[in-house]
């Protein structure tokens, strides 16, 4: 059992150790061709950036009750919400067993 | 007459507090004869909210009235703003804002003198961080509504009552939100809560944090907002006899800039949430070694579960007219007149731009 455990490490080990090995020996032909940018190119690249937006809704409805009889109405959206400029989310509801989600995630990199 | 009790049980808040530091100091190092430049600011809010209610009655005649209005209310205002309206049942409305911000003088390359062997590290490092927080958790469990009276107008209609249909129209409580002409032209975070019955749970929360500019020939800024609610609205119970509910918003939020998260609820269990995160971060390019980073979270994390709500007769109803027109940000509305329901709204948005 030990030496099946052993033997297999050692081939694991043995494959790492050639993808290893054999890394060296492709680089030249992946940047075969590219030259090194320069110490004043290098120093105009500013501005470098990491934006991460995440926006999520997780909800649960379960197990509720509305009567034979549960009474609901109008709904409505008049003369609204015209000329916006941004993100808008609107829920409306009258009744009755609902879920509503909404997530918007924006990620904004302007140079 | 049917005995009133209004309770409300186990309200926590917890409001965060909000600091900036900027320091500055020469770093000199005598092994090396080197000097550096160093400007170090942090801006950290938090504003968190937790809430429970629980185990409470409320019971009101067929006659009653509740009514939540607000007009030409924050016209113009600039800034902050979080309003909550209740007028009746169980109910727990949140707000939280965190705003973190920090405006570093003007982006300029200070040169900082090098050491006389020419060996040195010196130079000019500006790093900034701002952080804001805004979370709201809260639970509504165990709660009891009723609005009328059973048979005096209609039938109640619940599973565990004698079945029927109600009347519909005519007498009846009544229950309404009502906003209008309000934050007309207004400027900012602005959250708000308008509730008239039932059990519910209103949570809003926004973090905003920004950084605008550093100095440095190095420069290193992040800026990261995080607003979550978890909200619980688990086994309560409404019942309405010829009950006319109401959420109406009209001319509100004409012209508004920023971000607003508004809430209108007016009846049974319910649960409605926004969220809000905005990340921003301003650069000059005129740093040689330069990195910003921005992570923008919102999240809502809600149940409504194992609720009864019965009606009979009356009506549930809610509109919005002529309001956010002319709006330039984010808006998150949501309005509710009725039954069980869960609404959340949640935006996250990070932002680098260069000046």
């Amino acid at each position: 059992m030990i030496k099946a455990i052993a033997a297999a490490t050692l081939t694991v080990a043995v494959f790492a150790g050639q993808a290893i090995a054999s890394e060296p020996a492709r680089l030249p032909d992946r940047f075969a061709g590219l030259a090194p940018l320069g110490a004043e190119e290098l120093a105009a690249a500013t501005g470098r950036a990491g934006l991460d937006a995440e926006a999520a809704n997780q909800a649960l409805l379960q197990g509720n009750q509305v009567g034979a009889n549960s009474v609901t109405g109008g709904n409505t959206i008049s003369g609204s919400l015209n000329g916006n400029a941004g993100v808008t989310t609107v829920f409306q509801n009258t009744g009755n067993n609902t879920v509503f989600q909404a997530a918007t995630s924006i990620s904004i990199s302007v140079r | 007459m049917r005995k009133l009790l209004l309770a409300t049980a186990g309200l926590l808040v917890v409001s965060g507090g909000a600091y900036a530091e900027g320091n500055r100091r020469d770093d000199r190092r005598g092994g090396h004869h080197s000097q550096r430049t160093i400007e170090d600011y942090y801006a950290a809010a938090l504003a968190v909210n937790i809430g429970d209610v629980s185990r409470n009655r409320a019971g009101t005649r067929d006659d009653h009235g509740a009514r939540v209005n607000m007009t030409g209310g924050f016209s113009g205002m600039r800034g902050v703003a979080n309003v909550n309206q209740n007028a009746g049942a169980n109910s727990a409305q949140q707000n939280a804002v965190a705003v973190a911000y920090i405006e570093g003088c003007e982006c300029v390359v200070q040169e900082t003198p090098r050491n006389g062997h020419g060996h040195g590290r010196g130079g000019s490092f500006g790093d900034a961080n701002a952080n804001a927080v805004a979370a709201n958790v809260g639970t509504v469990g165990g709660n009891s509504s009723q609005n009328g009276e059973e048979g005096r107008r209609g039938h109640h209609d619940g599973p565990s009552r004698r079945g029927g249909h109600g009347h519909g129209g005519g007498g009846g409580g009544v229950a309404t939100v009502d906003m209008d002409g309000s934050f007309a032209t207004a400027t900012g975070v602005v959250q708000v809560n308008q509730n008239a019955g039932a059990n519910s749970l209103q949570q809003n929360a926004t973090a905003v944090a920004a950084v605008d500019q550093i100095q440095g020939q190095r420069q290193d800024r992040d800026a990261w907002a995080i607003a979550a609610n978890i909200g619980a609205v688990v086994g309560n119970s409404s019942r309405d006899y010829e009950h006319r509910a109401a959420a109406t918003m009209d001319g509100a939020f004409r012209g508004f800039i920023g971000a607003a998260n508004v809430n209108q609820n007016a009846g049974a269990n319910s649960a409605q949430q926004n969220a809000t995160g905005l990340a921003a971060i301003t650069y000059c390019n005129c740093a040689q070694e330069d990195l910003s980073t921005t992570i923008a979270a919102a999240g809502n994390f809600g149940s409504v579960a194992y609720n009864h709500a019965g009606a009979s007769g009356g009506a549930a109803r809610v509109s919005l007219t002529n309001s956010f027109n002319g709006l330039t940000g984010v808006a998150q509305v949501n309005q509710n007149a009725g039954a069980n329901s869960l609404g959340q709204n949640a935006v996250a948005i990070g932002a680098i731009y260069n000046r």
